[in-house]
């Protein structure tokens, strides 16, 4: 048999999988226009100078390119945040307001042993610099694991804290590329071992070994890093950390929070408080944003921009993985299955539009004989209409077709 | 208490390092008794540990099907995965190195080819440098690829030398030094973090580093 094949790292979503996914985009669409934000779309093709041009989050080399007719390079998006940032960038010239806006979409990565269509839902808030607009968004990203009856934690990071202390040390762009990756490792073997070549003060030294353990609980973390502040824009990355975290005591979300100051991927992209979600037992960030002032500068504005983004595609699998009970409402069960023969087609369409009015899913079926039907499990109720009579067969009672349509009607008023 | 979950390799680099994790009490019964299986667990002290291929180990801890992982760091640099690099064991000691014949002079007009088990430590090393490369991929007796000309230099761990020196090769350059380490989960580390750090501790203790 010839069968044919989805490309490698796409695939087909279906029944159960494609109501789960919907059933996770529902629940967190409901928690992010609660809060106030409005859904945007953007097209899946765009110019690829407006992914290249910038220190995201997307490595070139992953993006899907392809030529337009006039010899302009396109790219199918890897990213949901810029062409959100492309569109605010615009309005913001003629409109310097709030923008609290969320996405649910696809991007693309032609990655080779990864997922290359992942399926993302976040949210953006342009506009705003204030540390109440960080805690919203990080509120947000609670609620949505919470209401998905996941067991997870959020850890909140610095991304200034680093990028404050870094600054100020007389080393080279090679030397401070290798002190964050050992640093994001949590390499503390390797870090001594650059360190030891590295020509700076001792004390500094200490402390640099002490950033990947700046890790756990919220207050005592911040409390270890506050020793180690070398410059006042540390200090500033510090407080506005610390203000974020009461913020979110006045939530009450504290519990599900951590902390890491060592956490510093896409330090380049974020440029403050930075977060990411994990899930138990399950080996990939879910979820991850922060504050990134400085990607609207490419289109001529600069504006304030907090957000996040999740990975819907990963929430499927930890449903699954996790057999949690997501009560799909019966979603993808077909009511009825309403079994005719051709004379009474019409008879049937009147019968089937009165169930489909009252709120069932009905699936109408033409059979050459009634006798032998036997009912059909992808259905939750299968019926025969026999002239005036309906036959309900898992039931093995037949009833009077009007009486059966009083019964629709009062079913549903109750 | 959770389970701890921790890939390892059949062979020396494995067999050292379970003896470290015993001594710090991770021991396993069934890992010391000769058998087929796959998937060892103690019970006692709520320790599983998977066998795996070396190679295979940290794409096993990247992608959270373990959390933790024993291997060392010539894997940990060919495989480049995002994992938290978190322990020294400390053996297992030796280096990358460049090699070619004695008498072999660079011209570095044209491009090296270079002849390797590890061709993405070999693309980067050279790259750094600025220098362009010819990648061989070789699978076994590295050694021979410059004698018999298939190769200018050799990118190989190299530990005392002897076998080198027995085939009329010289180090020319050092790469990066390697020992075993332990490689973990991003997500079990926060997951599991008592359990883990207690666990360095205690081997920083044992080892004296």
């Amino acid at each position: 048999m010839l069968v044919f094949q989805t490309p490698i790292g796409v695939k087909d979503e279906l029944f159960k999988e494609f109501q789960t996914k919907k059933h996770i985009l529902d629940k967190v669409e409901k928690i992010f226009s609660s809060f106030g934000y409005r859904e945007v779309s953007t097209p899946t093709i765009e110019y690829y100078d407006i992914f290249r041009s910038m220190n995201s989050t997307v490595l070139k080399d992953d993006i899907f390119k392809f030529i337009d007719h006039s010899g302009e390079i396109l790219a199918l998006r890897p990213d949901a945040t810029i062409p959100i940032a492309r569109i605010v960038a615009n309005y913001y010239k003629e409109n310097k307001r709030n923008y609290k806006l969320w996405y649910k979409t696809q991007v693309f990565k032609m990655s080779s042993e990864k997922k290359r269509e992942v399926t993302q839902t976040g949210v953006e808030y342009f506009g705003n610099i204030s540390t109440e607009s960080d805690a919203e968004i990080i509120v947000m990203a609670i609620n949505s694991l919470k209401e998905l009856k996941m067991n997870f934690k959020i850890e909140l990071g610095n991304a200034g804290y680093l990028k404050n202390f870094l600054k100020d040390l007389n080393l080279t762009t090679q030397e401070k590329e290798k002190l964050k990756e050992h640093i994001e490792k949590k390499n503390l073997v390797e870090l001594r071992g650059l360190l030891k070549k590295i020509d700076i003060e001792e004390n500094i030294k200490e402390i640099i070994m002490k950033i990947p353990n700046l890790y756990g609980e919220v207050d005592i973390v911040l409390e270890e890093a506050r020793k180690n502040c070398l410059n006042s824009d540390m200090e500033k990355s510090l407080e506005e950390t610390i203000e974020i975290v009461n913020i979110l005591k006045d939530f009450g979300v504290e519990k599900y929070i951590s902390m890491d100051l060592g956490l510093i991927n896409h330090i380049d992209y974020y440029t403050g408080i930075v977060f990411k979600g994990y899930v138990e037992n399950y080996g990939d960030i879910i979820l991850s944003g922060g504050r990134y002032d400085d990607l609207t500068r490419y289109y001529g504005e600069s504006i304030p921009a907090t957000g996040f983004a999740i990975n819907v595609d990963d929430l499927v699998n930890i449903i699954y993985k996790n057999k949690i009970d997501v009560n799909l409402n019966s979603e993808g069960i077909i009511d009825y299955c309403l079994n005719y023969k051709t004379e009474l087609r019409k008879e049937a369409i009147d019968l089937a539009t009165v169930l489909r009015e009252n709120g069932y899913r009905v699936d109408l079926r033409k059979v050459a004989n009634i006798e032998n039907i036997t009912y059909d499990i992808e259905y939750r109720k299968n019926i025969i209409l026999d002239n005036d009579k309906v036959i309900l067969l898992e039931e093995n009672i037949s009833l009077d077709k009007d009486e059966f349509k009083k019964n629709i009607i009062e079913e549903r008023e109750i | 208490m959770e389970y701890l979950n921790i890939a390892i390799a059949k062979g020396r680099l494995g067999e050292k390092g379970y003896e470290i994790l015993k001594d710090i009490g991770l021991g396993c019964k069934e890992f010391e008794e000769s058998s087929r299986k796959l998937i060892l667990t103690s019970e006692e002290n709520k320790v599983r540990y998977v066998l795996v291929k070396a190679v295979d180990v940290p794409i096993y801890v990247e992608r959270g099907a373990v959390d933790i992982g024993i291997v060392g760091k010539d894997t940990i640099l060919e495989e480049e995965r995002d994992v938290y690099e978190i322990l020294d064991l400390g053996f297992g000691k030796c280096k990358f190195s460049v090699a070619t014949m004695e008498d072999y002079k660079m011209d570095i007009t044209n491009s090296i080819k270079v002849g390797t088990k590890y061709p993405n430590v070999a693309k980067k090393y050279f790259l750094e440098k600025g220098r362009k490369i010819e990648i061989i991929k070789l699978n076994g007796s590295v050694e021979l690829a410059p004698l018999i000309g298939l190769s200018d230099v050799i990118v190989d761990i190299v530990e005392t030398g002897r076998t080198l020196k027995e085939n009329g090769l010289i180090v020319t350059e050092d790469i990066a030094d390697i020992s075993a380490r332990i490689i973990a989960n991003k997500v079990s580390f926060k997951f599991k973090n008592e359990r883990i750090k207690d666990m360095i501790e205690k081997i920083n203790l044992k080892i004296g580093s």
